[in-house]
């Protein structure tokens, strides 16, 4: 499997879409960084966790719309037409649907280490904030809940009809950019920006990184939304193996 | 290796019946040549074949035991070219070919050189799918099917989009692997099948109208085949089915075939093709 595995992050990463796609992750996070992060968020400081995790919650919209975007391949009728082959090998469908997952899953990483490369690369030539460890948090908040829920309805998706995959790109334009706002937006965006107003100021000047109930009720709940759709769309690999 | 097919119907959810009730016995080494016009169900008779279906009603068995409890079996002995199918076009031939490899759980580069010489690519090997002829497209199709040396073959028009070189290279290829396997050829081409194949099945709306060796259809086809001279104008006579049309000196050079010759056509030494013909215009009605 760890040739297929090979091989798929090939076919994803290796193209000019892919590229393309990076550049606009890259330049998007820079201007987030540079429009909205710099001036902080909620009044806190621009390297606050909260204005850090405003700044993944702001760049997810487009980094899951790359990521479903990647998905399109696997379920593009082109894709089909190769399947009649590999749909004929021993190989089991669940393991391979897992491990063209990873593959995706691995194009998001890259595409979050660009972001969280351009934000270090911003706090330390501007700022001069050289700390790692208040974005962990953030991040762990923000990033596995996105990834999860994105390759989750995009695997359920894109199974159920590849246009669904489009409809949920735009699903995602309106919520990532028109705003859900509260503890169920599911990137965060809302949340962070202004949830940190209702706190007492720390010591530092900033309210300290307790997040509420809800907001993490929620985060579990994209995440295991997200889980179950996945397994969902897995089984619906299993089934089409052998009835299609 | 023995496939058999009990009963098998198979009806899609659209209502077609592509299959109804047909009952075959297939094992190896045989080379069978699966006859039918489009439509037939021969497609559909192979993807059931391949537990790529399930049947509507009836069985299948591999070696005496039900097929799809078995189906990981079925496909680590399998290789499968079906008549439309797509490849990786951002891969190289040999990455391709690596790819279906590890899939198909072969292990070690023989395995990808030995189907890339059979298949005659070995010069292709570095050269994206992409760029490639729809012949050679094809080859890389024939060659990810070849990849391990499988027991069952199945292939679905193999030699469509070959040259006649290549088309005649290859049914040698195929002929020589069904010595000691069970190899299942579908094809328009029924000069492929009388070349190579022991034994034939011809399929028709869902049934099979002949299962057997190619000679005893042509023999059956004796004194249905007859040659006449028409002119232009002239009417197709009742009852008979033109096979070909040569203009001569003399006029229109017919080939028919018919259940009853007219008394003018001289009787003809039957080929494959006119037994195919003249068992499809028969049609499911006299089995």
């Amino acid at each position: 499997m760890n040739k297929i595995f090979k091989y798929e992050l090939r076919r994803l990463l290796w193209n000019k879409f892919f590229i393309g796609l990076l550049l606009i992750n890259g330049l998007y996070a820079w201007f987030v960084l540079t429009g909205d992060i710099i001036a902080g968020v909620a009044y806190t400081a621009p390297f606050s966790p909260w204005s850090f995790g405003a700044y993944l919650a702001k760049t997810m919209p487009i980094t899951v719309l790359t990521v479903l975007f990647l998905l399109t391949f696997y379920y593009a009728k082109k894709e089909k037409r190769v399947e009649v082959l590999t749909g004929a090998t021993p190989v089991n469908p669940v393991r391979y649907s897992l491990v063209r997952s990873g593959a995706i899953a691995t194009a998001f990483l890259i595409l979050v280490a660009l972001l969280l490369g351009l934000s270090l690369y911003f706090y330390a030539s501007i700022l001069d904030y050289w700390h790692v460890t208040p974005f962990i948090l953030p991040a762990l908040l923000v990033l596995p809940p996105c990834l999860i829920f994105a390759l989750g309805a995009g695997h359920l998706a894109g199974r159920l009809h590849v246009g669904l995959l489009y409809v949920l790109m735009l699903a995602v334009l309106l919520v990532g950019f028109g705003g859900i706002g509260g503890a169920f937006d599911p990137f965060g965006g809302g949340y962070f920006s202004v949830y940190p107003l209702s706190l007492p100021a720390g010591a530092d000047g900033d309210p300290a990184f307790t997040l509420s109930a809800g907001f993490l009720i929620a985060r579990a709940v994209y995440l295991g939304v997200g889980g179950g759709l996945f397994l969902m769309g897995i089984g619906a690999a299993r089934k089409k193996a052998t009835t299609a | 290796m023995k496939i058999e097919a009990n009963q098998l119907t198979m009806i899609y959810p659209s209502g077609k019946k592509a299959l109804q009730n047909i009952s075959v016995r297939m094992e190896s080494p045989n080379l069978i040549g699966i006859l039918g016009p489009n439509g037939a169900g021969k497609t559909t008779l192979m993807k059931l074949l391949i537990a790529g279906l399930i049947p509507t009603k009836g069985d299948i068995l591999l070696d005496g035991k039900a097929l799809l409890p078995q189906e990981n079996r079925l496909k680590s002995q399998l290789g499968y070219l079906p008549q439309s199918f797509g490849l990786y076009d951002e891969l190289s031939v040999w990455q391709f070919l690596d790819y279906m490899a590890a899939l198909k759980g072969l292990k070690g580069k023989k395995a990808i050189d030995d189907a890339l010489a059979v298949a005659n690519l070995a010069e292709h090997r570095k050269v994206r799918i992409g760029a490639l002829s729809g012949g050679l497209r094809q080859r890389v199709g024939i060659a990810q099917a070849l990849l391990g040396n499988p027991q069952l073959l199945i292939l679905d028009e193999p030699t469509v989009g070959l040259d006649p070189e290549e088309r005649v290279k290859f049914r040698n290829i195929f002929s020589e692997m069904a010595r000691d396997k069970l190899l299942l050829l579908s094809t328009h081409i029924v000069e492929d099948v009388q070349s190579i194949c022991n034994r034939v099945l011809i399929v028709h709306d869902g049934h099979i109208l002949f299962d057997g060796e190619p000679a005893e259809l042509i023999a059956r086809t004796e004194g249905h085949v007859g040659v006449y001279v028409s002119q232009i104008g002239d009417p197709t006579p009742e009852g008979c089915q033109v096979v070909s049309k040569v203009n001569t000196a003399r006029g229109i050079q017919c080939r028919v075939v018919a259940e009853c010759l007219p008394g003018f056509a001289k009787a003809a030494e039957p080929t494959l093709e006119d037994a195919y013909l003249h068992r499809i215009g028969k049609g499911a009605d006299a089995l």
